[in-house]
């Protein structure tokens, strides 16, 4: 929801654990380990290896060692970008966090469209993340269509609806049960109905 | 904000009531309310209305704006209005809301009074959409969003903030990037190496 | 270590999603990934040592790469196992807001030691803060109870499991069957709601 990643943000070791393809730049001593395909202890020049995010933003962007090549899901979006043709993407498809990871790598796209893409691509879609949260939850039967943030986007907005039509309604005066102890609950009597169904007659169960 | 907590503050407007019973003025914490006289009419807070209300003490009289004429007057210009128009009152939708609910009786046409209400809010709710849309693909950086009540607000939070704070984000490392690369990667490495990194990485 | 182990910060990793993926309520704590984490912390670190050292002696920078890339798995390692540990704390705070003081066993048993401890510290703390902030009536004020505007003072329940005897404030005792429906009041019974004890029907 609101993201404004910190240290701790689970979120945020999410994205960076993604794997991005790098193109090796020079003769890398016992770094072999990083190339699947390696031969040797070292890495060689030349080779395509996939480096975790968290590796490669501790890099700078004209280091000597690793080229980052910007993956084509950006480039393969720009067209719709520009026709403002993006509420249809079916974006979680595409990347399931397509604005974060676009943020990590913008500074290493040439071109200069990645910052702009995920910058319009949002900037579209507001619209329609508003509107689809006001009907109800089911919306989101397609996981597919929305990325991380959108989809949290999208969970506060429904939560706001249900709250209102709640209200309209008069019914969203009662105490209710708190959700961990509901979950709680719910667990314990899943666990008892397990030992039950362990501790059935075997000629029981030939029957059924 | 739960609308519950909304309600809440709503309940604070005052509304008439006619009791049919006599009392000396209550002093409460912010302010006393009374005296009651048995058939005449006194504001109470909307609170106590609907409390006293439900213990058949009094009847309620509705608000003026709670009229067929005035709100269909209401509903025409807030069609006709390219912005949104003042309310009768801060919370007409609360005091609306448990004045129907709690003393349907009390007020006249009241199913009918529900229909246009909700409509007005259904107008002002799609009115606020398409200006969250036009603000959020034109150029400006702020919007004026007059007259809008306090429910009203809360239909689009905390989801359109939190939309805007990530436009923003993006916005801020598209012209970032565009300006300058390798600055840009200098301060994405510092944003998340945390307590206790060391210098290793700075060269 | 296994040539796909080297990637390093996987099992780190691999604590965290099994945090996410895990209903609301904790799982169980994982000493031995924890203790995994720790150990490869550990050994990177002394790998580096070494290899600092013999930089130092002899200015070679082939070994400059791998030592970043090493540093950079080690601040990784322990990005995760602090967010680990910081999330679980975070929901063994809420834990003290939704079961109250105490907690059921089962749940007690997902917590390491030191995190039992986090929870007894948190409570008391808050128990104290409650104290402190209701002082000039002379008596504390339950922050966990009228989490939203109350409507009445009496309200309707229906009690979900034999609970037994529960006395209100003025000394009447309440036998709570299962089933059975009473009109109490709200701020005397509103936890026993919350921890679903009772159910609020009107």
């Amino acid at each position: 929801m609101n993201f404004f990643p910190n240290y701790y943000s689970i979120e945020d070791i999410f994205v960076t654990q993604e794997k991005v393809e790098c193109k090796v730049n020079t003769k890398l001593q016992r770094m072999g380990f990083l190339d699947a395909g390696a031969e040797g202890d070292d890495l060689e020049p030349g080779r395509s290896i996939n480096l975790p995010l968290w590796y490669i933003k501790e890099l700078k962007v004209n280091n000597a060692y690793f080229t980052v090549s910007v993956p084509d899901i950006y480039k393969n979006v720009h067209k719709a970008v520009c026709e403002a043709e993006t509420t249809h993407i079916e974006l979680g498809r595409l990347h399931p966090y397509f604005y974060e990871f676009g943020r990590y790598l913008t500074p290493y796209d040439r071109n200069h469209v990645i910052g702009r893409i995920i910058f319009e691509t949002m900037r579209q879609r507001v619209r329609h993340l508003l509107d689809i949260s006001k009907n109800d939850g089911q919306m989101a039967k397609s996981e597919l269509r929305l990325d991380n943030i959108e989809t949290k986007l999208h969970e506060a907005g429904v939560r706001t609806n249900t709250q209102y039509i709640n209200w309209l309604q008069m019914t969203g005066n009662k105490i209710l049960i708190s959700e961990l102890v509901e979950e709680h609950q719910k667990k314990r009597k899943r666990d008892r109905s397990d030992d039950e169904g362990d501790s059935l007659p075997s000629s029981k169960r030939v029957t059924l | 904000m739960d609308p519950a907590i909304i309600e809440f503050i709503g309940e604070k407007c005052m509304i008439s009531i006619i009791p049919n019973f006599s009392n000396e003025p209550l002093h409460l914490i912010y302010g006393s309310v009374g005296p009651f006289r048995a058939g005449f009419p006194v504001f109470v807070p909307l609170w106590m209305a609907t409390h006293l209300r439900k213990q058949q003490k009094c009847r309620i009289v509705p608000p003026e704006w709670m009229d067929m004429d005035i709100l269909e007057e209401i509903k025409e210009e807030e069609k006709r209005s390219k912005f949104f128009t003042k309310m009768p009152s801060e919370h007409y939708m609360v005091v609306a809301q448990l004045v129907m609910s709690t003393a349907p009786d009390d007020v006249p046409r009241c199913e009918e009074l529900r229909t246009v209400i909700k409509d007005i809010f259904d107008i002002r709710e799609s009115k606020l959409r398409t200006s969250i849309d036009a603000f959020i693909k034109g150029e400006g950086t702020y919007a004026k969003l007059d007259n809008l009540t306090l429910l009203e607000i809360h239909s689009v939070r905390p989801i359109l903030p939190y939309s805007l704070d990530h436009i923003a984000r993006y916005q801020r490392t598209a012209t970032a990037s565009q300006r300058d690369t390798s600055m840009l990667s200098a301060s994405m490495a510092g944003s998340s190496t945390g307590p206790g990194s060391n210098s290793l990485f700075s060269q | 270590m296994s040539r796909e182990n080297k990637l390093f910060g996987d099992k780190a990793f691999e604590l965290l999603k099994d945090l996410e993926r895990s209903s609301q309520t904790i799982p169980a704590f994982d000493d031995d990934g924890v203790r995994q984490v720790l150990e490869e912390i550990k050994a990177i670190f002394e790998e580096n040592v070494a290899q600092a050292s013999s930089y130092n002696s002899s200015g070679d920078r082939s070994l400059w790469p791998l030592l970043n890339y090493r540093h950079a798995a080690l601040q990784r390692n322990k990005r995760c196992l602090l967010a680990y540990l910081y999330e679980r704390s975070k929901r063994i705070k809420a834990l003290r807001w939704e079961f109250g003081p105490i907690i059921p066993g089962d749940i007690k048993q997902a917590l390491c030691e030191p995190e039992v401890q986090f929870f007894n510290n948190y409570s008391k703390s808050l128990a104290a803060y409650m104290c402190i902030a209701g002082c000039s009536q002379g008596q504390g004020i339950d922050l966990t109870n009228n989490l939203r505007p109350p409507k009445s003072l009496y309200i309707e329940v229906r009690c979900m499991e034999d609970y037994g005897k529960f006395e209100l404030d003025d000394g009447e005792l309440i036998h709570l069957k299962k089933n059975s429906q009473h009109y109490l009041p709200r701020a005397q019974v509103e936890s026993l709601v919350r921890q679903g004890i009772l159910q609020h029907i009107a």
